[in-house]
């Protein structure tokens, strides 16, 4: 199986902050969704697969190649998005154009345009004057105009309305749809991933809790409803967060380990991702 | 590079399109007059001070380009950009040096232009690319350590301190030197090829080393 991105043991120590032997895969011809809450350090593991930071320790391989030493040749098959990468505010879409297509050897610039129209960008107006989402939008088009192999995504669809977050999905959609490309993207809004991802990476305070398939990760934890006397019962391995609420206890649970009696039901990513950080009780792997 | 080069120059054009075109038309202004005057022989006109205050200006209006173009990149937060792109971080540190030489060479074909006119001798264009020079040579490595605002500050309380006492402590050296004005034009010329050097030296390891 070939990958786009093989990280591990990915540390970063900064003052009040550390990463930890963060290790995951992403296989070619799959979608990652990244997710975390704020602080958690997505940015730092995106920024150091780019060589924007460098790593204290671990190995980054980007479609193969070590990414953890500078090479420009790589970036030409990487689109990017990063909220701190942003178009000077006195450009316009066709000043974007200029410039990238003097530095990306596969720039196309009719594809480029083609995005533009489909995202209904203005030509005439200054980024300055685009509002959040129309910046998106073209951090989006110029990153996919180029051709590339690989896209690394960092909160791409926040800030856009319902509409234009599900027709950029379809833009990841199809991109990745001939197995030859990939997408690591991260968000908050965990609908739009459980909708695109094949992968889902946690990562909680500069550690990663789990990385793998969605269908696993969906099929390995399941909510149960109780109450306090029931919940005592179960087995305590099988608890992995847990909610008091006025009218019964909500626990997270693995589903493998609870008894086939007990009453389960699915669970989404989100929740997931709440109660395995703030409602954590067990093991969470 | 030259990407990096189009890039920075189109910004700065974007930014500053309205004040660019009154520094060259005060330029275009400032050399007719000196031809007027030289044809003319207005020796009450043709005031080197006023030509001196000129080349003044402009040299220092060129020197602060790589600064306002640092500055405006930290404040609309698109340092990034560069970096994520296809190109070296030794090319990103390099670009802003090269703005500063393509600046100090417009700025001394002008003022060269400016001494022939004038009947002058090289001090005004020894002046003027070496201040856009100095400037840079100092303030792009700071940037990069303190960031583009504070090394601006830093800049200017040197300036200030350099306008001050510039021509003071100039006088007493050219007094208490063994040497004459021109030796040690020559000299400081030197001097500030050989710093300019290792500011390029500096800022390309330090942009290599940071973490953005």
């Amino acid at each position: 199986m070939q990958y786009a991105i093989e990280l591990t043991n990915l540390c970063k120590q900064y003052s009040k902050f550390q990463l930890k032997d963060v290790s995951f895969s992403l296989p070619m011809g799959y979608v990652m969704g990244f997710i975390g809450e704020n602080g958690a350090g997505k940015t730092t593991v995106m920024k150091s697969m780019l060589h924007l930071v460098h790593p204290d320790s671990g190995q980054i391989l980007l479609l193969g190649q070590d990414a953890s030493k500078e090479n420009a040749d790589l970036k030409q098959k990487i689109g990017v998005v990063l909220d701190t990468a942003n178009f000077p505010q006195s450009f316009h879409t066709s000043d974007v154009n200029q410039m990238l297509k003097r530095i990306y050897t596969n720039w196309d610039s009719d594809l480029y345009w083609k995005y533009i129209e489909r995202f209904q960008l203005p030509e005439k107006k200054k980024f300055k004057e685009f509002s959040m989402g129309m910046k998106k939008k073209l951090a989006v088009a110029a990153a996919l105009s180029h051709h590339p192999t690989l896209l690394i995504l960092d909160e791409v669809t926040a800030g856009l309305d319902p509409m234009v977050r599900e027709e950029i999905l379809d833009v990841f959609r199809e991109f990745v749809s001939d197995g030859e490309h990939a997408v690591l993207i991260s968000s908050h809004i965990i609908s739009d991933l459980e909708k695109i991802c094949d992968y889902v990476t946690f990562l909680h305070q500069g550690k990663l809790l789990f990385s793998m398939e969605r269908d696993t990760l969906l099929d390995t934890y399941c909510m149960v409803q109780c109450s306090a006397e029931a919940a005592k019962r179960l087995p305590a391995e099988a608890i992995c967060g847990k909610r008091d609420t006025p009218y019964h206890i909500e626990l997270l649970c693995k589903r493998e380990m609870l008894p086939s009696s007990v009453q389960a039901e699915p669970v989404g990513i989100e929740d997931i991702m709440i109660f395995l950080t703030k409602y954590a009780g067990g093991n969470a792997k | 590079m030259s990407t990096l080069l189009w890039y920075r120059f189109r910004v700065l054009w974007k930014q500053f399109k309205a004040l660019t075109w009154v520094l060259l038309i005060t330029a275009a202004v400032v050399l007719v007059v000196g031809i007027v005057c030289t044809a003319t022989n207005n020796n009450e006109t043709m005031d080197h001070y006023y030509f001196g205050f000129a080349i003044g200006f402009l040299s220092i209006y060129s020197a602060m380009i790589p600064v306002f173009m640092l500055q405006i990149e930290e404040q609309e937060k698109n340092v990034d950009l560069l970096l994520i792109l296809p190109v070296t971080r030794k090319q990103t540190a390099l670009v802003n040096y090269i703005v500063t030489w393509i600046c100090a060479v417009v700025v001394g074909i002008y003022a060269l232009l400016l001494s022939i006119v004038l009947q002058d001798g090289v001090e005004m264009v020894l002046f003027s690319v070496g201040i856009i020079l100095l400037i840079n040579t100092i303030y792009i490595p700071l940037s990069i350590w303190l960031g583009a605002q504070r090394s601006a500050i830093v800049l200017f309380i040197l300036g200030a301190l350099i306008c001050i006492g510039g021509s003071e402590w100039g006088e007493q050296l050219e007094k208490s030197l063994p040497v004459s004005g021109s030796v040690l034009l020559v000299i400081a010329a030197v001097l500030l090829v050989i710093l300019h050097l290792v500011s390029i030296s500096i800022s390309i390891l330090q942009h290599q080393k940071k973490d953005f």
